[in-house]
């Protein structure tokens, strides 16, 4: 528990770091500009560094040169195409924010009346209706249903984390610090095993639907997290053995020389040292949940459909609507972009393969 | 917490569970999921890739075993070889591609003089979040044959003529590449970020004492530390090359007069267009276990199963 | 810490044992503002029932759930129609759209779970029916065939069971841009005169906007004598001269003037932009057009020299019932009623033809005048074209057929090995 509570401490440090960021910056730039005029900083080293970050600048740009592209035509209304005849357009012809407010609907809250009867009255409270956004006031009539997605997504993508954790931890641990029988096909298997999922499967695909259906799974949101995690297992235990191995045994031979029982051993020393690979497993597994589509349109009823089978539902038999189509993946892309800015940290530390002099 | 520090204890000291054998117990769970999930699709379509399956004979359960007939066609099949001599050559060069544009962008966002790195980083992984139906069909208009393709239209702009990108061959293929360096890239970003991250401080600092220029000190320091983690990465995007089917069936359903048809994309044309179920699953289980080795020969011979104690 | 939680659950005690003891003491309301409430919800119960009785089927009520794979608007259009439905009769209509209705019906019809009914072209019915997928209700539907056009009649039916119900019939028109163009063309001759005077690539400006997929292309292929699959025989035509003129016709008149990319997109990009005067696409590409401002036309298409007729391939749209409905006849009952009624009920057809181009293959309103300008000339075209054979070999000749004309386009392979061996493939396949 005391992971957690550090993790939640360390996230609104971050926060405050990120709301603060701007301000930071121009302290920065103002002590730098100070400093060369005091001439304790060389102006070289100043353009140099400006240089530098410039021409990182520019990679990053031309990296993501497609997604502002697909934006640009998010923000262009109807009309928009990924082709246009007329040349490129770095800027939307005709601006407007319509296929984003087409994407989130309106966000109101309805007010809910209380009442309690006392005595003879009645006494209620009306809580007033609460309304942040209403796009009929923008002219947009037809909304898409990304809220309703989104719950189903939410509901998906968070039991499939915690069932993954629960299943990944423990291996992982195992395999990386304990000798069993057959440790080495457990592991050898699960490399063969990461790969089974890809390519085509409709074959598969039939198979897995005739055995949920078999046990009453069928449009089961539970069910289909489930077989999230299932997939999750292989590539995920394997990422977090890695890092467990990359913890020195010392550690954990000096705690066990103190008397600490196994148990304590793992909850105190190795989770908290493997707070990165923990973050990263946390968010390949969300992932997974997040944007897989194939078996959920198939296993999932209309009411139940999660975010990437309404992306997916948006294509027509042979046209895009583009601006919509954009909007709506980049709203869907939104929340992953969010986790990673918070998490990278983690990330960074969880990934790399410490110990690797020896 | 005591309490169940007892009864762990009390577990590992009965004689029906040996101590040894605990970690078994941890390890299960989660294979016994996996296995739960995927054991029986796996095994029944082994079993297809046995039969002639196909939807008239399948649906109604009268489909026949026809023995090792579905590979033997696929074996002898002359588009079959040509897809798997591709595929590798896919394989070696987008490999080679996307380790180098990741080890690439990773130096280039962790660099010293870098000033917001991390809000570099932030950006550049959000392509990794996009579903990959949307980001493929994106670089399929890149790289459209019109003239006012993106690419082309670039391409007029710097004076040159435009290229009819999915009509030819091997600019077809280089049109494959790109996107799948866009489409990996983030993943070895992260990988590359945190093993830079990682080297030692020191290692550097006395090079530089040394003597050694920035090159030197690159090749001789950086990359030896990070040779592992990149080593692990490149085995996974090359399984995932491997497999590659959205791109060249998006772009041009396997090349020009199926040239360029990687595996799983010849797999889907001769197998699942027409419905033969018994000989799709018969290609998918060849291309899996070709994978599979090769998967497990690099492990192996990066050492990377091994455990914390045989190091 | 605890101390407070303590006191906090204190409260919490306290009030809800109070709210207790009043709930006891005061429930006898005879405040006025009350009792709307209480009877709304009585008064809720009693109008169900009352619809109940005015059902006029004599049958069994049953609910049915309808898988389609629509566009926006046409989705809302369907909803609108199975509400309709469910308040004037007794049985309830459930639409409900799926993403991807082929993977969805070929995994869930087999195991048990599809839907009643799911509404799809015809090019399925052959394949559908001979997997088991579908239920024959030919003794039991109350609607005569014939109120419905020839080709309709066809497309519903395989192997004497009829499976699905038609509303609506689609192919390919000629669709051009009235500021562009004064007159409609009626032969090629005068389209390829507009064609070269709009063609300028260098400028963004072409001649046609034209997607080449093998059902696009059929119109030309058919147009000398050709044909791509004969039903009645089960053979292909691929390589026959008559065939092999039609592509070698789209290949010498509509390729040069078209852009490079022969996707949909790139296509229709092209003519939504107001950068090519003509386009050769179907009813579902008007809600783009409109979108984008364009004053459009629309008319059959142009014939070549000499005798030839461009006679494309034409789809039904229709309503198939499904192996599901066989053993529940409360189910079976409600779609074939709704299907019945969508397929009849002028009122629905007209405004179905009216806002999404639908041609009506209902005896009636197809030969009507009243028809849209916009169906009319779609109609045309349907009524030069063919259906798509429902043979379940169809199915295969796709894509081969696109394959091979792709290699001829790009120069890759001559006309006539290229088609010969795309037949070998197709034939392949078939045993």
């Amino acid at each position: 528990m005391s992971v957690i509570s550090d993790i939640a401490a360390e996230l609104a440090d971050d926060a405050r770091a990120a709301a603060m960021a701007p301000v930071e910056s121009v302290k920065d730039a103002k002590y730098t500009l100070e400093g060369i005029r005091e001439g304790r900083v060389s102006p070289a080293t100043v353009l140099k560094t400006a240089g530098i970050t410039l021409g990182a600048a520019v990679v990053v740009a031309l990296l993501l040169f497609p997604l502002y592209w697909v934006a640009v035509g998010a923000f262009s209304g109807t009309g928009a195409s990924l082709y246009s005849s007329s040349g490129i357009r770095l800027w939307p012809a005709d601006p407007t924010i319509e296929p984003f407010l087409w994407v989130i609907g309106d966000l109101i809250v309805p007010s809910y009346r209380i009442s309690l009867g006392l005595g003879g009255y009645e006494v209620f409270l009306q809580t007033p209706e609460l309304t942040f956004l209403d796009v009929s006031q923008y002219g947009v009539t037809e909304t898409s249903e990304f809220k309703r997605f989104f719950a189903n997504s939410l509901t998906v993508a968070i039991p499939t984390v915690l069932l993954a954790m629960c299943l990944i931890v423990p291996s992982a641990y195992a395999l990386s610090r304990r000798q069993f029988i057959g440790r080495s096909k457990v592991l050898y298997g699960y490399v063969l095993f990461t790969q089974i999922g890809g390519g085509l499967g409709v074959a598969l695909l039939i198979a897995l639907y005739a055995l949920f259906v078999q046990f009453g799974f069928n449009d089961s949101k539970l069910a289909l997290s489930a077989y999230y995690a299932a997939t999750a297992v292989p590539f995920n235990t394997w990422l977090l053995k890695t890092y467990m191995d990359g913890i020195p045994v010392s550690y954990e031979e000096a705690a066990m020389i103190d008397g600490a029982p196994s148990w304590k051993i793992v909850t105190e020393i190795i989770l908290p040292l493997s707070k990165a690979g923990l973050a990263t497993v946390f968010i390949f597994t969300f992932l997974t949940g997040w944007t897989e589509f194939v078996v959920a349109q198939t296993l999932l009823s209309t009411d139940n459909y999660t975010l990437p089978v309404g992306l997916y539902s948006l294509v027509g038999r042979y046209s895009i609507p583009w601006a919509r189509f954009s909007a709506f993946a980049l709203t869907f892309a939104a929340p992953i972009m969010l986790i990673y800015l918070f998490a990278q940290r983690y990330i960074e530390g969880g990934l790399s393969f410490g110990g690797m002099e020896g | 917490m005591s309490v169940v520090d007892s009864a762990v204890e009390r577990v590992a000291d009965s004689p029906v569970v040996s101590k040894d054998d605990l970690p078994l117990l941890l390890v299960l769970p989660g294979l016994f999921v996996f296995l739960a999930f995927m054991l029986f699709p796996v095994l029944y379509l082994v079993y297809l890739s046995f039969t002639n399956a196909e939807p008239a004979t399948l649906f109604q359960g009268k489909e026949q075993w026809v023995g090792l007939a579905n590979y033997v066609t696929v074996l002898s099949d002359g588009q079959f070889w040509n897809s798997m001599g591709v595929t590798w050559l896919f394989v070696a060069t987008s490999v080679a591609l996307k380790v180098l544009v990741g080890l690439g962008i990773g130096l280039v966002v962790t660099g010293e003089r870098v000033r917001g790195k991390r809000f570099m980083r932030a950006l550049i992984i959000i392509p990794l979040g996009l579903p990959g139906i949307f980001t493929i069909t994106i670089w399929r208009g890149i790289f459209s044959s019109a003239e006012f393709g993106l690419a082309n239209q670039f391409l007029q702009m710097a004076g040159l003529d435009s290229i009819a990108w999915l009509s030819e061959r091997w600019m077809a293929f280089l049109a494959y590449n790109v996107t799948e360096a866009w489409l990996a890239y983030p993943f070895m970003v992260i990988i590359t970020v945190s093993a830079l991250q990682d080297v030692s401080e020191e290692l550097h600092e006395a090079a530089m004492i040394d003597g050694a220029g920035f090159f030197a000190r690159f090749l001789h320091v950086t990359l030896p530390s990070i040779k592992r983690p990149v080593l692990f990465a490149s085995i996974l995007t090359a399984a995932a090359s491997f497999q590659q089917f959205l791109i060249p069936y998006v772009f041009n359903q396997g090349g020009p007069s199926r040239t360029n048809e990687l595996l799983i994309v010849y797999g889907y044309r001769e197998a699942f267009r027409f419905q033969k179920y018994g000989e799709g699953a018969a290609i998918m289980l060849v291309a899996v276990a070709v994978i599979g080795v090769f998967m497990m020969l690099n492990v192996k011979k990066g050492q990377l199963a091994d455990g914390v104690d045989d190091a | 810490m605890p101390m407070n939680r303590r006191t906090i659950l204190k409260q919490l005690a306290g009030t809800t044992a109070v709210g207790a003891l009043a709930g006891c003491v005061g429930v006898s309301e005879t405040d006025s503002t009350q009792t709307p409430e209480q009877s709304g919800a009585e008064g809720d119960g009693g109008d169900e029932t009352t619809a109940g009785a005015d059902a006029d089927s004599a049958g069994p009520n049953g609910t049915f759930t309808l898988w389609h794979q629509r566009a926006e608007a046409e989705k809302k259009a369907l909803e609108a129609n199975a509400e309709t439905f469910t308040s004037e009769t007794a049985h309830t209509a459930k639409p409900a759209e799926i993403a991807d209705l082929r993977k969805k019906t070929t995994s869930a019809i087999p195991a048990g779970q599809g839907a009643g009914m799911f509404d799809w072209a015809h090019d399925w019915t052959g394949e559908y029916y001979q997997n088991g997928f579908l239920s024959d209700q030919s003794d039991q539907l109350n609607v005569d065939l014939s109120v419905y056009t020839r080709p309709a009649q066809e497309a519903v039916q395989f192997d004497g069971a009829t499976v699905a119900l038609p509303y609506a019939a689609e192919t390919v028109g000629l669709i051009y841009n009235k500021e562009m163009v004064d007159e409609a063309p009626e032969t090629i001759a005068d389209m390829t005169a507009t064609m070269e005077e709009y063609h300028d690539p260098e400028n963004g400006m072409y001649g046609l906007s034209y997607p080449l997929d093998a059902y696009f292309m059929s119109a030309w292929a058919h147009a000398f004598g050709g044909y791509y699959f004969d039903e009645s025989n089960v053979e292909l035509g691929l390589s026959n001269e008559a065939t092999l003129d039609g592509f070698q016709f789209i290949l010498d008149n509509f390729v040069p003037y078209q852009p490079k990319d022969t996707g949909y997109d790139p296509q229709a990009a092209v003519f939504l932009e107001g950068n090519a005067p003509f386009a050769i696409n179907g009813p579902w590409f008007l809600g783009d057009v409109r979108s984008n401002d364009i004053d459009a036309g629309i008319t059959r298409l142009p014939s070549p020299e000499g005798d030839a007729e461009p006679k494309p391939y034409t789809t039904v749209k229709q309503l198939y019932f499904t192996s599901t409905l066989e053993g529940d006849e409360a189910t079976a009952a409600a779609s074939r009623a709704f299907a019945e009624w969508y397929t009849t009920n002028t009122d629905v057809l007209s405004a179905n033809a009216e806002e999404f181009g639908y041609i009506p293959v209902h005896k009636e309103l197809a030969s009507s005048s009243d028809l849209p300008e916009a169906v009319q000339g779609f109609s045309e075209s349907v009524s030069l074209g063919t259906p798509i054979p429902t043979h379940p070999n169809m199915g295969d000749v796709w894509g081969p057929l696109e394959d091979a004309f792709n290699s001829v386009k790009n120069g890759d392979a001559e006309l006539e090995s290229a088609f010969t061996k795309a037949e070998e493939n197709i034939r392949s396949n078939w045993e």
